[in-house]
């Protein structure tokens, strides 16, 4: 360990990674009781979450940073914590599968009648499947 | 500066390097990123539950808002205030334990260990209260606000109650290991005595533990409209 400076947070980088975090805490609950007017309708609520989950996601970071020590961890570690968290962010990609439901079901995609024989073409009666006589 | 002096100690000494590794340095963060490996599979389990919010609440935006003001924001608040000082706490143990100073470490992590208690007195209290106004899921659950449907209303207490029931066992947990640490720092156990890393690492998951809340608070107790 020769040759770093300091390896570890410092008890000023501590304190002050406290105080940060109480003040971020108290403006999250002041905006969250005073919504923010910049915008009408939807987008103001939409603004709101954006201040919300920014003050979160930098609470977060100050926490990973200084108490967590990753400042002063090394590139490997980092690389961890890097990728832990972009992983949980992909999870959201599925949200897309949920977005465009609605577009389902594709014209084109029917179900095929399971026969090499006949095509059927959209809205014709299905009639010699090559499967043998439907059952009476 | 603080560092297991290596060198004095006999191998296979906690503290000491041990033989699979080339120094201290390597040793000590193999730990780390050992258990930084371990709390990225605690994000992906905390995840799935932050993923069905998310669904969830896009869905029902207008209906969870209006059941979201069931929850009261001072206890919540009070509760964030509460595990962010267990987390500077927490971090001062850790800072002691590097610069070997055995007293200021006890008392830092009984002060973690105070904060933590606290923090499940505060949730006790906030349970009961639920319960107490039927708001548990299951065959007690009553619901009696017309301008959202009973099952949405249930759908956000049975995220609430997962959520925060599953962060709060991890306090559980982590007030039983802190615990465990304490009392083999005061009795001068051979597994911390030259070894601040099993500190480190306890107090890593202790941040993690913070960290799910900081994100619980905003998206339950300041949800915007």
């Amino acid at each position: 360990m020769a040759g770093k400076t300091h390896a570890h947070p410092t008890r000023f980088e501590l304190g002050r990674n406290f105080f940060l975090l109480m003040v971020f805490m108290g403006i999250t609950v002041f905006v969250a009781y005073f919504p923010v007017h910049a915008f009408s309708g939807p987008w103001n609520s939409f603004i709101n979450n954006v201040i919300a989950m920014g003050i979160a996601v930098i609470k977060a970071c100050l926490v990973i940073w200084f108490f967590m020590g990753v400042k002063y961890s090394s590139n490997l570690t980092k690389m961890y914590v890097v990728l832990g968290f972009g992983t949980f962010l992909l999870m959201f990609l599925s949200f897309i599968d949920y977005g465009t439901r609605r577009y389902e079901p594709v014209r084109g995609w029917e179900k095929q009648t399971p026969t090499a024989l006949q095509r059927v073409r959209d809205n014709t009666p299905i009639e010699n499947t090559g499967l043998g006589d439907p059952t009476p | 500066m603080g560092h297991g002096h290596s060198d004095r100690l006999a191998p296979g000494e906690y503290g000491a390097v041990f033989e699979q590794f080339e120094d201290l340095e390597q040793q000590n963060e193999s730990y780390v990123v050992g258990m930084w490996a371990f709390l990225v599979t605690e994000v992906m389990f905390f995840g799935a539950l932050f993923w069905m919010y998310s669904l969830y609440r896009w869905k029902h935006q207008p209906y969870w808002y209006e059941v979201h003001k069931e929850l009261h924001i001072p206890m919540g608040g009070l509760n964030t205030v509460i595990l962010l000082t267990s987390s500077f706490t927490m971090a001062m143990a850790v800072y002691y334990a590097q610069h070997r100073q055995k007293r200021a470490q006890l008392m830092c992590l009984g002060a973690t260990i105070a904060c933590a208690c606290g923090f499940l007195v505060v949730k006790f209290f906030e349970y009961k209260e639920k319960i107490a106004h039927h708001l548990l899921p299951g065959a007690n659950f009553q619901w009696h606000n017309d301008k959202v449907p009973a099952g949405v209303a249930e759908l956000f207490f049975s995220l609430y109650f997962a959520m925060t029931g599953l962060h709060g066992l991890h306090v559980i947990i982590g007030i039983l290991i802190i615990g465990t640490l304490a009392i083999l720092v005061h009795r001068d156990s051979v597994f911390v005595k030259n070894d601040y890393i099993p500190t480190e690492l306890i107090g890593l998951y202790w941040h993690f533990v913070d960290l799910v809340w900081i994100f619980l608070f905003p998206l339950f107790y300041l949800m915007p409209q």
